[in-house]
This record gives C-alpha cells, structure tokens and sequence, in this order.
C-alpha cells in the first residue's frame, strides 16, 4: 500500500528525479571521499547510489567511532567477507542534503586521523 | 470507480523532492537508461489522497464497521499505541545497527523494548523466556514444534514420533507439527466441544511427542480437565504445547504456565491489539518454561551488569535462525504500548469484558438458532445455520445479508466439526448498543430467510460487485489492467 501510494505521489517524473537526485548525492559523496589522504575507491567500477571506499584503517573501529557522533556512517563489508575489513559500504538517496553530507565528510577525515 | 490511471494528466506534477543538483552531472551511459518513462500516474497530492480514501470506503474495517469474525480477535486497536509504534525514534532505526560494533548504543531503546516486551508476556503467561521472532501465529507454532523435536532430541527420546491434537483446533496446529516432523493423531471431540478425555488417553503413549492444545478452543469451551491432560502428558516425557489464538478469553485471569503447559505462542495482532486485516503483519511471540530456554531461537536480548541492552548468540542448543532480525518490530512496540496502558488490572478487565460480550450475544441468539444451552462460552461461541435449511437458505447467505446492513460477517463454515457453522467473537471493545443491533440484524435476516429467501441468496446488493464466486476468484485469480 505505501509503495503504491508514494509511487501514485511521485509519479513518472518525480520517480525519474529520485533516481537522479540518488546518483547526485552519491557523486557528490563520492568525491568528497575519496579526496580523504588514504581513502580509495575499492572497485574502479561505475555505480549508481551505492560505493565502496577502502579506509587506511579497519572501517568497523571507524563507524563505531562516528556512532559516538550520532552518524551512521555506512556498513563495514568486513562483517560479511573475510579479506575486506578496511572496506566501508556506503549508500546515499534523495533525502540526504549537500550539508549533511559534508558534515558527514568531515567527522569521517577526523576519525581516520585519531 | 476510476482506476488512479484513468485520473492521470500528462506533465501534471504530484509530490516534488527539492530536486537541487549539488555535483556535477554525472551522466548514465545511455545503454542503462530505460527506452521510455515507467508508466507512474500523473497526479496531484490532494487527487492521491482522494482517490485511495475513496478506495479505502470500500473496505470493511474495525475501524468502520463491527467486525465480529470469530477466532480473529478483531479488536479496535487503539490510536494512541499507533502513535507511540510510529515514533521516528523506532521507525528509523536500522535493524543491522545493534549487530555492529558500537551500533547497539544507538539502538538502546529498541532493544530495550523487546526485551521488557518478553518480561510481560511472561508475567501474562507464566512461562519463563520468550523470544519475539516469529513472524505470524502459525510461524510461532512451527517455532514452539520446533523446539519441542529440539528438546526430544537432546532428551535422546528417540521414540517419539506424534503430536496430538483434537480435531476443533485451528488447520495451521497439524500442518506445524507435519511440518517439524511429526505424524497427527486427531482426537475427536466430545459432546460438550471439549477433546475427548477417553480417547485422548488411549491415543497418549511414550512415542507422543506432545499435545497441541487451544483452550479455549475455536468452540468457545475451556477444557475442565486440563491439569489431567498436562500431568498424564508430563509423565510419558511428552510436552503441552498452548496454542495462544484465544488469549484474549484468559488475560489476566490465568496463565498457561500455571495450567501446565510448557511452550506457548500469543498472536500478538489479535489479543495484543495491534492490526490485523490486510494481511497484517502479525507476530507470534514463543514462551516456553525454563527447562525449555537452551532451545529458543537465537539472537537473544540480553541485559548486561552495567545495564545496557545487546544480542547474544552463543547457544548451542539453539533451534537457530528462524526469521531475519528481530521479529515484526513495530507490532511488538505496538503490543508493548498497549500492555503499558493496560497494566494487570485492564488485562483482566480486558479479557472479562470479551467473556461478557460474547455471553451476551450466545443468550440473546440462542432462541433464533434453536440451539441447547449447553453451558456458558468464554470469548467467542458457535451455533449452526442448519436451522435455516428448510427455507433453502444457508450459513453463507446469512453471511452476506450482513454485509448489506453494515457488518462484517462473522466466521462462517469454521469450525469444520459444526456444520453450517457460524462463529461469533465480538471482542471487549464493543458497547451494548452495537450488540443489540447486531441482534436486531440477525432476527431481521431470519425474517427474511423464512420469508423471502431469494432476498437473501441476492444479497450483498450494496456493495460495488454483488455475490462473487469465491472459489473461482480465489483459484482462478485474473487481474487485469488494459
């Protein structure tokens, strides 16, 4: 019921600006990111609104310390797959805002040099 | 009524996101891109919200109508626990965080709502652990079955190979045992709608595994000699499983752990109060005693020695996973607001009232059906049609006069063991004005019954398609849109 309701509100056009406003902010994201002193990209791979960057340190210490800071600040792959516990998994959609992701930017590059 | 479709207008714009552009287009190549637009109606806000309101009308809901669907339990369910389970606090949190390192001290509240959530059911029950996995009532069976082949195993009772169950019970009780396992020994029912005493300990022996009970059962009748049946069972190794679908009959008064019985799964969507038309979701929390709790599903809530909430995974005897994550979430935060504003003394209230309302009627009926008093029911109650075959009317036509006068049907045809059944359960939450126009809308479709049938086998005439063909649109299900 939802999903067809917000898909009835959205519409043909609205639901192709959602999908851009995705890959705009993960964009955005991405090279923020990825310009962070030892952060590369994991896979040189095209994406939508969802990437991997590899930390110079283990990405589970590093959301754990965002969490202090009340961001949650993506998924550490190491959970699942053995070999990639450096490797931070992060998605952005429509609803996140070019402040909020610089903000997010800068606690990341704050905790990878403590 | 148009389709939301048929309402669409080209470059009519519905809810717009505020589409601002904060990097540098980052173009698809145009191999990815879809050949043309996804066909998305074009509308405006206040047609959507129109439009699925005027779809909603169309429904039958507790919320509209009385809804006396016996074995149900549809009860209103009160706006207020809506609105505590609908906190951004609760519906934002994402159910990975308390397994990361960290996360679960952004998920303290939740955590610690599924774990006082158990606390309650087990002081509603008296049954010593729960786990809040399941997904449904019928999950929570094959949960409870589960851990019972769980226990035999370790036992080394090797022997065991049934479960016995009286044939009044709901069809989910032998398709969970069949399912973990078991083989189905049906014990028939005496004639006051209790199972068998006579049979049942003739059928009971070392290879029984267990005894799925609903007590009360579907027939409205508490089972009398309950304590004989969960001691002769406890002596042959065996277990007493609770089926909780007609909790709402006992809460507050007593507690299957009490009685007897060592597993027992509540529908949380039913005595719980949280919703339940439309599929749901539901939630079929599991108790068991504590010889029992090695075998629970894991994760587990635990509360540590500082205080704080988190997941324990470490038990070997586990049954192991049975659904992702932590159960139906927001049902359970809607069950837990409810017991809170509830408390002890409005569980039993609760269930008192659901008793009373549903004794009210079976008098007040009793006449119409012709049917012997054969003793008080507790929630819910069962008389039989048949009365009405010599007019050529049945059960079902009953069913559908009520649609047309504003009332949903009660159940009809269940339980199978009373033919022409026709199962009522009004549920606490219904005042003695709606009862007695219920009463009022039966001795009217008897009227007509006797005297204009075909009135009757027309019916629903109100509603936006009249008698359908349930089989075929149930087997047969063809929707179309062109």
């Amino acid at each position: 019921m939802r999903a067809i309701i917000y898909l009835s509100l959205v519409g043909r056009e609205g639901f192709l600006e959602v999908g851009r406003d995705c890959m705009d902010r993960a964009s955005y994201a991405w090279h923020k990111i990825t310009q962070i002193p030892g952060v590369e990209p994991a896979f040189n791979r095209r994406f939508f609104n969802e990437f991997s960057v590899r930390l110079p340190k283990d990405a589970s210490d590093v959301v754990s310390a965002l969490v202090d800071q009340g961001i949650a600040a993506g998924f550490p792959v190491g959970r699942y797959y053995e070999g990639m516990e450096n490797i931070l998994l992060l998605a952005f959609t429509e609803k996140r805002t070019k402040e909020e992701i610089d903000i997010m930017v800068a606690k990341l590059e704050t905790a990878l040099k403590a | 009524m148009k389709l939301i479709y048929e309402k669409s207008s080209p470059g009519r714009p519905g809810v717009r996101m505020s589409s601002i552009q904060i990097s540098p287009t980052e173009e698809i190549p145009s191999k990815y891109l879809r050949s043309k637009p996804a066909e998305l109606p074009e509308v405006s806000e206040a047609e959507v919200v129109r439009h699925f309101t005027a779809l909603s009308r169309l429904n039958f809901s507790v919320d509209t109508h009385f809804y006396p669907l016996g074995s149900c339990t549809m009860k209103y369910n009160p706006k207020a626990c809506e609105a505590a389970a609908n906190l951004p606090e609760l519906t934002d949190v994402h159910p990975l965080w308390p397994q990361l390192r960290g996360g679960g001290l952004l998920t303290q509240g939740s955590l610690a709502i599924l774990y006082k959530t158990e606390r309650l059911l087990s002081e509603a029950t008296g049954l010593d652990e729960f786990t809040l996995q399941p997904m449904a009532g019928a999950h929570g069976e094959l949960t409870g079955v589960m851990i019972m082949a769980a226990y035999h195993k370790d036992r080394g009772n090797t022997q065991k190979d049934h479960i016995l169950i009286p044939d009044s019970a709901h069809g989910t009780n032998p398709a969970s045992a069949h399912l973990a396992g078991y083989k189905v020994v049906t014990i028939p029912s005496d004639e006051k709608g209790m199972m068998d005493f006579d049979l049942f300990m003739a059928a009971l022996n070392e290879k029984t595994a267990g005894v799925m009970l609903t007590c009360p059962n579907t027939l409205g009748v508490f089972n009398t000699r309950i304590k004989e049946i969960c001691d002769a069972v406890h002596d042959v190794d065996g277990l007493m499983y609770y089926d909780g679908a007609n909790f709402n009959a006992i809460m507050g008064r007593y507690k299957p752990g009490d009685m007897g019985f060592d597993i027992c799964h509540l529908n949380l969507h039913k005595s719980f109060a949280t919703p339940h038309g439309g599929g749901g979701p539901g939630a079929g929390p599991v108790g068991v005693v504590d010889k029992l709790r090695p075998f629970l599903p894991v994760s587990r809530v635990i509360k540590t020695n500082d205080g704080t909430y988190s997941l324990h995974y470490d038990e070997p005897k586990s049954i192991g996973y049975i659904a992702p994550f932590y159960g139906n979430f927001g049902v359970i935060a809607r069950a837990y607001a409810y017991m809170l504003s509830l408390g002890s003394d409005g569980m039993l209230g609760t269930s008192n009232r659901a008793v009373l309302n549903a004794n009210y009627l079976q008098e007040k009926l009793r006449p119409l059906f012709g049917a012997e008093y054969r003793g008080r029911c507790m929630h819910e109650f069962v008389f039989s049609g048949k009365c009405l075959a010599e007019y050529g009317v049945h059960t079902l036509d009953l069913a559908k006069g009520m649609i047309d006068r504003g009332i949903h049907p009660p159940t009809i045809y269940f339980p199978l063991n009373v033919p022409e059944a026709f199962m009522v359960e009004p549920t606490e939450t219904e005042d003695r004005d709606t009862l007695d126009h219920f009463v009022e809308v039966v001795e009217e479709l008897f009227d007509i019954a006797k005297n204009d049938a075909q009135k009757l086998h027309d019916a629903p005439v109100s509603t936006p398609v009249g008698r359908l063909d349930e089989v075929k649109a149930a087997r047969d299900m063809r929707l179309s849109y062109s």
